[in-house]
């Protein structure tokens, strides 16, 4: 006699289209499941895909092209149904033997991809700049349209890109969608939200403009593949990093956009974002602020020992950022060799900001009935593996489970897959 | 560099200050040093350095800290307390100490009182001199002159 929960899993709904979210969905796609993957924005990417490659002489690992590979191969996957700018919102026990019926509400994306030849005329005639291309090492030139900020949204007529586009792609027509699917299987890979280092009001982010998070320095290695300074564009001589920018504060009991766990990738994505501005300038200094360099992996040793070599790490939490003349920044800490209050000047100040639960991941907890960490992501940890979710076939994969970098979220995601694949 | 003698340390001074009100979170300091790149008594004063007296008292130098005239030289304006990254409280940790060493007889119990003294009257300096400075800008010179010449001696 067949019971309900060894019925073999066919049919698996992914949540979020980030590295995680298109592992899951390509490997289950090739297995010969059906994947209904859901993305909340118009186009798939994520994190990930708008961060650049660090490679200096060798490369660095810091497995920014693997993301993009594997989100393309996603897009590419056979049975695998995208549903871009779609949500979950609702989740009850399914019947004719399915685990679960989900309810789906896809928005209209305006922007229609299987017409649009990417000509970006659309974007150029936009009055308030909310078409634009993102991601383009992943979906070519094709724009997409920022819903918030667009006229319409706003009881305006505007219909400037609608006539400006040669093939019709812009439909604004299209209505909001609810849909009603059975499936046996959910994955949660929602993602993260990176730190805002805005409310850390001392630290001058938004204000001075030579200071940028890493997330910044990271969107211009990937769109001009250098890292420049946002109030002249010229080439920072003198670079400061300032770790745990966010992470690691007892103020987050009062202050709740502050986090107080370790978010593990900061250390090495700015020491590698180091090598690489030092790679393409060798005269440029970098100082690295930080309280403790946290970090591990076989090659993490070798790879501190030979950044000593070329850069000066500074023990210490800066307290203060204040704009210096012609574009510098100064920063204010205590000089634990002497002992004494220092300021140092420096042309570009890369505050290495940390990873947050996403905004929306309680109320998707709620909606699936899954258990919330103290710290906001989602499952249990046990004290190996995958989170764990009490709910059967509900599986948790990526950086909404943790906070992780690019390989161990791809491990996290094939290792969901083998599971679901144990039970197909 | 300073040598410290292991004889010469109490272990159980660091247990002392966290059972005190205030003291609490004292084991917590991972030496960042943003208290002391905050306060505004280090940025004057070189010897005092909050991370510092924190070091010393996790490391056990109970006489040094308790005799120093160094812990009382702090202001109590928060500024520690708001940037620590760990909430250290280090504003609370001085009152600790303060008290500690009133105890142990370091110094006399009317020390705590005097020091309260103390800090209102720089206070009624400060207002003095700001008040001078919005209305009469000569007269405001004059007083802040004098001011050195006293802070001098």
């Amino acid at each position: 006699m067949t019971t309900k929960s060894n019925k073999p899993i066919r049919c698996v709904l992914v949540l979020g289209g980030g590295i995680a979210g298109a592992t899951v969905a390509e490997r289950l796609g090739r297995a010969g499941l059906d994947v209904q993957w859901v993305e909340k924005e118009p186009v798939i990417g994520g994190q990930a895909a708008a961060m650049g490659c660090k490679a200096a002489d060798v490369c660095l690992r810091c497995h920014v092209c693997v993301a993009t590979d594997r989100l393309k191969a996603a897009l590419h996957a056979p049975r695998v149904r995208l549903n871009t700018r779609s949500k979950l919102v609702a989740l009850v026990p399914g019947n004719n033997g399915a685990a679960y019926r989900v309810t789906l509400r896809t928005e209209p994306n305006i922007i229609r991809r299987e017409r649009c030849i990417g000509c970006g005329l659309c974007v150029a005639v936009c009055p308030e700049h909310c078409i634009s291309v993102k991601y383009p090492a992943l979906h070519g030139g094709v724009p997409v349209l920022d819903l918030p900020l667009c006229r319409r949204t706003r009881d305006k007529a505007c219909d400037r890109c609608a006539k400006a586009c040669p093939v019709q792609a812009i439909d604004w027509k299209e209505p909001t969608q609810n849909r009603e699917l059975d499936v046996d299987a959910v994955v949660v890979a929602t993602g993260h939200e990176p730190f805002h280092p805005g409310p850390m009001g001392t630290f001058g982010y938004g204000v001075i403009p030579n200071v940028i998070s890493g997330l910044d320095a990271e969107h211009q290695l990937a769109g001009q593949h250098r890292i420049t300074r946002l109030s002249d564009g010229s080439a920072p001589r003198r670079v400061a990093f300032i770790q745990c920018v966010g992470s690691r504060s007892e103020h987050a009991h009062r202050r709740p956009e502050d986090t107080n766990y370790c978010s593990t990738v900061c250390c090495a994505y700015a020491l590698r974002m180091a090598r690489r501005i030092q790679h393409d300038a060798p005269d440029t200094s970098v100082t690295v602020f930080y309280m403790d360099i946290q970090n591990f992996g076989k090659d993490f040793e070798s790879f501190f020992a030979a950044c000593q070599k070329t850069m000066t790490f500074v023990r210490a939490r800066p307290v203060e950022i204040v704009a210096g003349s012609e574009g510098a920044v100064v920063i204010a800490y205590e000089d634990q060799e002497k002992g004494a209050v220092n300021k140092a000047e420096f042309d570009l100040v890369i505050l290495s900001i940390g990873i947050r639960p996403a905004p929306a991941a309680r109320a998707l907890a709620d909606c699936l009935r899954l258990a919330v960490d103290q710290e906001g992501f989602l499952g249990i940890k046990g004290t190996a593996g995958l989170p764990q979710t009490h709910c059967r076939n509900i599986f948790v994969a990526g950086t909404c489970g943790n906070p992780q970098d690019i390989a161990a979220t791809i491990g996290q995601a094939e290792a969901v897959c083998a599971e679901i694949l144990k039970q197909a | 560099m300073e040598t410290i003698l292991c004889k010469d340390l109490d272990p159980k001074f660091k247990f002392d200050v966290a059972a005190y009100p205030g003291g609490e979170n004292i084991k917590l300091c991972y030496a960042c040093g943003t208290c002391t790149a905050a306060c505004p008594v280090a940025g004057i004063d070189e010897e005092f350095n909050p991370r510092k007296i924190i070091r010393q008292v996790l490391l056990g130098m109970r006489q040094q800290v308790l005799k120093s005239p160094l812990i009382w030289r702090c202001i109590q304006c928060y500024a520690c307390y708001a940037t620590c990254p760990q909430n250290v409280k280090f504003r609370d940790i001085i009152q600790a100490l303060r008290a500690m060493a009133v105890k142990e007889g370091h110094v006399d119990a009317d020390r705590l009182k005097d020091v309260k003294e103390v800090n209102s009257l720089a206070v009624k300096i400060q207002q003095n001199l700001i008040n001078k400075l919005v209305t009469d800008k000569a007269a405001y010179a004059a007083q802040k002159k004098r001011f050195e010449e006293v802070n001098a001696n």
